[in-house]
């Protein structure tokens, strides 16, 4: 979460932040990607001896939440953001020594009305990442829901849930699938070998624990200090509330480790942050793509929350080889991508682009559609 | 497979422990080794984890402008790993730690840590019955290979509640303040940023012995202050460098290597991290805590963040030991206090040493501490490389 100022912002202008990360060290880094379960040694290994087949050592695209979360609550104090979606666009990835600067603004805002909160504000904030070169290294469109935690907590959408109590088989092949997941792909992946209709070999997240989110949360963007918490909260620049556990004054970001917090939400447990999951949603894209293949799109809806306990399956659908991504050498390849929990609910979905070299000998042979 | 799946292990501490905690007394402790990145990001995120404001630690122009010409970051930083290897079952808590700081290190330094099991004694604690105490020890070197941080870190092995006997056994309590109470603290927590001495030089000359650094406010302690202020370098230096720190699949790995290091959720029939007694209720019962605990770790920090508030920016921090004495849950207040207890020229260096109290809203001393600061001179020449 981000704090601003209490005058709200208009549509457009460029908002006051506050950044987290300003460099893309390796350690940062590989951290991060390790916090969403990431293995490819291509965003968690910066050893110069691993396999040159492994691709180069970079950011996973969604490292860039590390810098700005995106997470932006702008304006209207009382209600508490909610993430709803991320829709992505990539330049090159970001390699270690980049620094890198984000720009804030808010793109849309408009009124609806949800189960979860009833009368909803939806706001658009859309973040760039420009390197110290003046690269557009990407942006970021996030949509998020702020919610009334009074409202949310009087209509009661999730009564009636109850937190998943795994078999011994259901552990055993959610264990399986992490064995079984190909996340060091070393294998080229070429444009020309892809086909609409081809399916992404599924990969299992979770189950979701509270020191998972804590660990992304500390890689990401670590929660202020309790005088800085205070410092904004008395300034009316971020909401908090007595915890009626802890007898102090919270942050609602501890809704990702503690049921009570997500209870004043109206949510019935602790979940994730949805930055989170959008994040290893991709990795299914990026270890798919293969170590030449490139992100270029990605976007995710959040169709329901993915609280501690929940198991999330994401899977894709080749749903379109299309034409060049800038030169003859590579294509481009469009994917579907959805998300399952551990109940077979559809938990969210989501598409991507991205970019795969062409054999050459066989440009000009292929048809782009 | 089904290891995973069996309740986390509860020993006890009998004859053949103390053998069991020594067996690894002088080996190289592959836990410890790590090569930490100091960065501009880590040094920030490190500050506002043990509460510093000091915009020595948040912006690298600032160490650039002070005598030592170079960003700094707060010398706690680095150095401790918990080195306590055997004694399957037996929970652990971090005790305490001692500190010496030969060099200075900041953003751009890369720092090589080793460490080593020193000893392991067996102790009887005012609220556990029977326990281990290990101790480990620590050196971190910067590329030339020169010794930045020594530190000795002190971990006691515990038996878990439901060991046959032994165990903490703290009563539970909970913690509630007024409204009127809650704007007091919050009135205070937002005044002490006028407290960090910073540029304005703190003149050795001018400290008394027996001068006082008036208490400093450390909470009331929030979950998120224990588990969400942490930036991702505190998990490669307190998890012992483990590289295992990431997703479920991270974690699987490991609890495959260590099924002892793992705890079943009883709720879920999932696996999960010892760390979760440090927010949720049902793992600090486990535990034997009396509520949901601190990290030790962390309230160390705060007795570095206040004598490096109180020392300014030119002063330097040359060793701090911090013990800690009782649990701190959330919802509980720490005052943070200093007397000064020695000031003398060691050589031709200016010294004082600082004895560091935390105290609860009960008036327990939780945490205790020592700290040794060099300071510049107005008549004497100070040298320090």
């Amino acid at each position: 979460m981000t704090v601003t100022g209490d005058v709200r912002a208009s549509v457009g202008s460029f908002v006051e932040h506050r950044q987290h990360n300003t460099v893309a060290s390796s350690s940062a880094m590989r951290f991060w990607a390790r916090t969403i379960g990431e293995r490819n040694p291509r965003y968690v290994d910066a050893s110069a001896t691993r396999p040159l087949t492994s691709g180069s050592f970079q950011a996973h695209p969604c490292w860039l939440y590390s810098v700005q979360d995106s997470v932006v609550a702008l304006g209207h104090r009382g209600l508490v953001p909610v993430v709803a979606g991320s829709s992505w666009t990539f330049g090159r990835p970001v390699v270690p020594g980049d620094v890198i600067r984000s720009t804030v603004q808010l793109v849309d805002e408009y009124e609806t009305v949800g189960r979860h909160a009833g009368r909803t504000i939806v706001q658009v904030a859309g973040v760039g990442y420009e390197s110290d070169r003046g690269e557009q290294l990407a942006t970021v469109r996030t949509t998020l829901f702020r919610i009334s935690p009074e409202e949310a907590r009087r209509r009661g959408k999730h009564d009636g849930w109850s937190r998943t109590r795994y078999s011994e088989e259901q552990l055993l092949q959610i264990e399986a699938a992490y064995d079984a997941e190909d996340s060091r792909p070393r294998q080229v992946r070429q444009w020309d070998d892809v086909v609409p209709g081809d399916e992404l070999d599924p990969i299992v997240r979770g189950p979701l624990t509270s020191e998972e989110t804590a660990l992304f949360v500390g890689a990401t963007h670590p929660v202020p200090g309790l005088e800085t918490f205070t410092q904004d909260r008395l300034a009316g620049k971020v909401d908090g509330f007595v915890h009626p556990r802890t007898g102090t004054w919270e942050t609602y970001a501890a809704r990702c480790v503690d049921d009570v917090t997500a209870q004043q939400l109206g949510f019935p447990a602790a979940h994730d942050l949805g930055i989170d999951r959008i994040g290893y949603t991709a990795s299914l894209v990026t270890s798919w793509m293969g170590p030449r293949g490139d992100l270029r799109l990605f976007g995710v809806d959040l169709l329901e929350p993915a609280f501690l306990g929940d198991t999330t399956w994401c899977s894709g659908r080749v749903t379109g080889v299309r034409g060049q991504d800038g030169d003859d050498l590579r294509g481009l390849v469009d994917i579907e991508v959805w998300g399952a929990n551990q109940r077979g609910a559809v938990t969210s979905r989501g598409t991507a682009t991205v970019a795969l070299d062409r054999r050459p000998r066989d440009r000009g042979r292929r048809a782009s559609p | 497979m089904d290891a995973l799946r069996r309740s986390a292990l509860r020993a006890d501490i009998d004859d053949d422990s103390l053998a069991d905690a020594r067996r690894l007394i002088g080996y190289d402790y592959r836990g410890a080794r790590h090569t930490v990145e100091i960065t501009i990001d880590n040094t920030r995120d490190y500050a506002g984890y043990i509460g510093s404001r000091n915009p020595l630690y948040h912006d690298p122009v600032r160490g650039l402008r002070s005598r030592w010409g170079r960003p700094l970051a707060p010398p706690s930083m680095v150095g401790t790993s918990i080195i306590a290897p055997g004694l399957r079952g037996v929970q652990w808590i971090y005790g305490g730690a001692r500190w010496r700081f030969p060099g200075l290190f900041g953003p751009g330094d890369v720092l090589a840590q080793s460490g080593s099991l020193v000893s392991a004694e067996r102790v009887s604690g005012r609220n556990a019955t029977s326990m281990i105490v290990q101790k480990g020890r620590t050196t971190c070197r910067n590329a030339q290979g020169d010794v930045i941080v020594e530190a000795e870190v002190t971990t006691m092995r515990v038996p878990r509640r439901g060991a046959s006997k032994g165990g903490l056994s703290y009563a539970p309590r909970s913690v509630s303040w007024t409204q009127g109470e809650l704007d007091r603290f919050a009135e205070i927590l937002v005044g002490q940023k006028d407290r960090i001495r910073g540029q304005e030089i703190r003149y050795w000359d001018d400290v008394e012995v027996s001068g006082e650094i008036p208490p400093v406010l450390c909470g009331p302690l929030r979950l998120s202050d224990i588990a969400l202020t942490r930036g991702s370098i505190v998990y490669g230096i307190v998890g012992g460098g483990r590289d295992d720190n990431g997703g479920y699949g991270y974690m699987l790995d490991h609890y495959r290597a260590h099924p002892a290091d793992s705890f079943v959720n009883p709720e879920t029939g999932v696996t999960e991290h010892p760390h979760r007694g440090h927010w949720e209720q049902y793992m600090a019962d486990e535990v034997g805590m009396p509520g949901i605990y601190d990290i030790g770790y962390q309230r160390l920090g705060w007795l570095c963040r206040v004598i490096t508030d109180w020392m300014g920016d030119d002063g330097r921090l040359l060793e701090l030991e911090g013990r800690l004495r009782r649990p701190n849950i959330v919802g509980d207040v720490t005052w943070i206090s200093g007397r000064i207890a020695e000031k003398t020229m060691v050589g031709s260096s200016p010294h004082v040493v600082c004895e560091l109290t935390g105290r609860n809203q009960h008036d327990e001393v939780t945490v205790t501490g020592r700290a040794t600061v060099e300071l510049i001179s107005r008549t004497v020449g100070s040298s320090s490389s």
